[in-house]
């Protein structure tokens, strides 16, 4: 309930602004929703609780109990999978109302089922991979998502999916693609719609945004995997990726949500920012090379960046309030500007540092204007910590000579004080009585 | 219609969540059962799975053989491998075949590399079993013990393998003769 108005309600009574019957009919809109809405509390402690047995249960289960005969240790293997089964069935039969049941029941089986494939790997000395046990994991607890309506358990999924991918690609068989993370997240989806299109405004919801943002950060890499011939062109990839959830983090669903419930956004900036700051060394541009044609298309990397591209090109159609606006938004289009650069400068890396170095200053730009422009002073401030960010990067570069490093600095020092004070005075002027 | 189906969905689910344990213990209790036991020498080394706990990784010495030829193997290639017993009672790579062997005691795995020759190739095979579990507290110790003892070659540290139909199953691991577990305890009396 909304506390503070709730104490306001008899001052805004006297002094005329509400009447009582509207304070009334407050009142009793709060006391509704509170009715009608779960306590979020008791459902977090549940899952935070649900999630620590779970955990506590596979530790307990990693010790290895060498005392015990093989028999024992099997038929033990199944008591917690048996126990976490039991509860599930409950809370199908009489408690499928409850969110608290639902979500922890879930949460319990889920560990439950690692935990009995673990047991059942250490008693008979299976030497599967990392990632083949994580990809059983996922797909026996799958089914819960759906059957329990669990959004834990597809969270759970979710993160247990994203490491099988990093094992696959990164570690365990490096070159391998792995195929299964597009496919549970494809079974992952239809829960995630459903979401988004009855429960929009839940944490849930937020939180899935988050997990598949990060998710898809960290497994994009194993996707694009080459024969190290032109390992800088993933890279472009990325860029493609934030330039992506940039869009999809300014489109209509998030513009009236929280920054905390907007990841692409957040990850989008923050990404392309971060490529291009790294592009503005000249370590890459010295590695850079332009691929043999043959070896090209052997390589999934520039199919995902061909996919990637069109992605952009139907986002940018749909959302044409970003094509002619009286202030551009540079950052959706940096993509373009690292393609450019990679296919024609790649043989003169100064001229490329210096409008990598560039874009990022108009980038930095953008966002100082529109944060004046809008009275905004996060936006602002997201401007000069671009704009300092660049400043950082060059203080390390020997290669400009230390006077113009020096001004540089001082120039973006001033720049955030002056900003700030001429808006603060622009707001003071605003809010002066006549 | 949603309603409907979750109680079939659920029981399907329990199902397979038994079934793939389950089967798991049906096939490595059979090899258990019926296979065929070699020993492997072995040089342990002790990492951690976060989920399945302590085990020590057993680098096996005989992983290759030497045949007349090139033979085209690239890396990954499935292949049936069949041992042979040598005058100390461990095992040694007698063929590597693309087909399977007549006989129940072969090993079903990939190949790791081939180093070609002029008129022979030595053919590098991957083991499908390389890891021990061990209690989360004997794993580091026997670790330990294989590294005091790796520089006595009088030492030997091996695996009990059972091999049946290309599966395998670790049964022990041994260090001279004696249970590395039973190592281990005595160590500890000892001290």
């Amino acid at each position: 309930m909304n506390k503070q108005l709730l104490k306001d309600l008899p001052e805004l009574i006297t002094a005329n602004i509400i009447s009582e019957e509207t304070a009334f009919k407050i009142v009793g809109y709060y006391k509704q929703e509170k009715q009608t809405a779960p306590n979020i509390l008791t459902v977090v402690l549940a899952i935070l609780g649900a999630l620590l047995v779970g955990s506590g249960i596979l530790l307990v289960i990693a010790h290895n109990w060498d005392e015990l005969s093989r028999p024992v240790k099997t038929t033990l293997s199944f008591f917690p999978l048996l126990a976490a089964q039991f509860v599930c069935v409950y809370t199908l039969l009489k408690r499928k109302g409850n969110i608290s049941w639902r979500e922890c029941s879930g949460v319990l089986l889920f560990f439950a089922i690692g935990a009995c494939i673990s047991l059942v790997s250490q008693i008979y000395q299976v030497s599967g991979s990392l990632s083949g046990f994580l990809l059983s994991w996922v797909l026996l607890g799958l089914p819960m998502v759906y059957i329990l309506s669990s959004s834990t358990v597809a969270i759970l999924c979710l993160a247990a999916i994203t490491w099988y991918a990093a094992a696959v690609g990164y570690s365990d068989r490096p070159g391998s693609i792995p195929f299964m993370y597009g496919i549970v997240i494809l079974l992952l989806a239809p829960h995630y719609y459903f979401l988004f299109k009855k429960r929009s405004g839940s944490n849930y919801l937020n939180l899935l945004n988050w997990f598949f943002a990060v998710s898809l950060t960290i497994t994009l890499g194993s996707f694009s995997y080459n024969q190290g011939s032109w390992f800088e062109w993933v890279f472009l990839l990325y860029c493609i990726l934030f330039c992506i959830y940039y869009l999809v983090g300014r489109s209509d669903f998030f513009n009236g949500k929280r920054l905390i419930a907007n990841p692409f956004l957040i990850l989008g900036l923050t990404g392309i920012v971060s490529i291009f700051l790294i592009w503005s060394f000249s370590f890459l541009w010295d590695e850079h090379k332009t691929p043999v044609t043959t070896s090209i298309l052997r390589d999934p990397l520039p199919y995902l960046i061909f996919f990637g591209i069109i992605v952009l090109i139907i986002m940018f159609w749909k959302n044409r309030r970003f094509h002619f606006t009286d202030l551009p938004d540079p950052s959706p289009y940096s993509f373009v500007v690292l393609l450019l650069l990679l296919i024609t400068l790649g043989s003169s890396p100064a001229t490329a540092m210096f409008i990598i170095n560039a874009w990022i200053f108009l980038i930095a730009l953008y966002y100082i204007r529109r944060g004046s422009k809008e009275d905004h002073f996060g936006v602002l401030n997201v401007g000069l910590v671009i704009l300092a960010s660049l400043s950082i990067c060059r203080f390390f570069d020997d290669t400009i000579p230390f006077i113009w490093r020096g001004l540089f600095f001082v120039a973006t020092g001033a720049g955030f004080f002056i900003a700030n004070y001429l808006m603060l005075r622009k707001r003071k002027q605003l809010i002066k009585p006549e | 219609m949603l309603k409907s189906f979750v109680w079939p969905a659920f029981i399907l689910m329990v199902l397979a969540q038994w079934w793939v344990p389950g089967q798991m213990i049906w096939y490595k209790q059979k090899v258990l059962d019926d296979g065929t036991s070699y020993k492997f020498l072995s040089a342990p080394v002790d990492p951690t799975d976060p989920f399945r706990g302590k085990f020590i990784i057993l680098n096996f010495r005989e992983d290759h053989i030497t045949v007349a030829g090139n033979p085209d193997l690239p890396y990954g290639k499935k292949v049936y491998v069949g041992f042979v017993a040598d005058k100390n009672g461990f095992a040694r790579i007698q063929s590597v075949n693309e087909t399977r062997p007549d006989r129940k005691d072969y090993l079903e795995t990939t190949i790791s590399f081939v180093s070609n020759k002029k008129d022979s190739a030595d053919i590098y095979i991957n083991y499908p079993f390389s890891m021990y579990y061990l209690e989360e507290y004997k794993a580091p110790q026997a670790e330990k013990i294989y590294r005091e003892r790796i520089i006595d070659s009088s030492q030997k540290t091996y695996a009990l393998v059972n091999l049946l139909n290309g599966d395998a199953v670790i049964k022990d691991v041994y260090v001279n003769d004696t249970l590395i577990q039973q190592v281990i305890k005595n160590r500890n009396q000892v001290r």
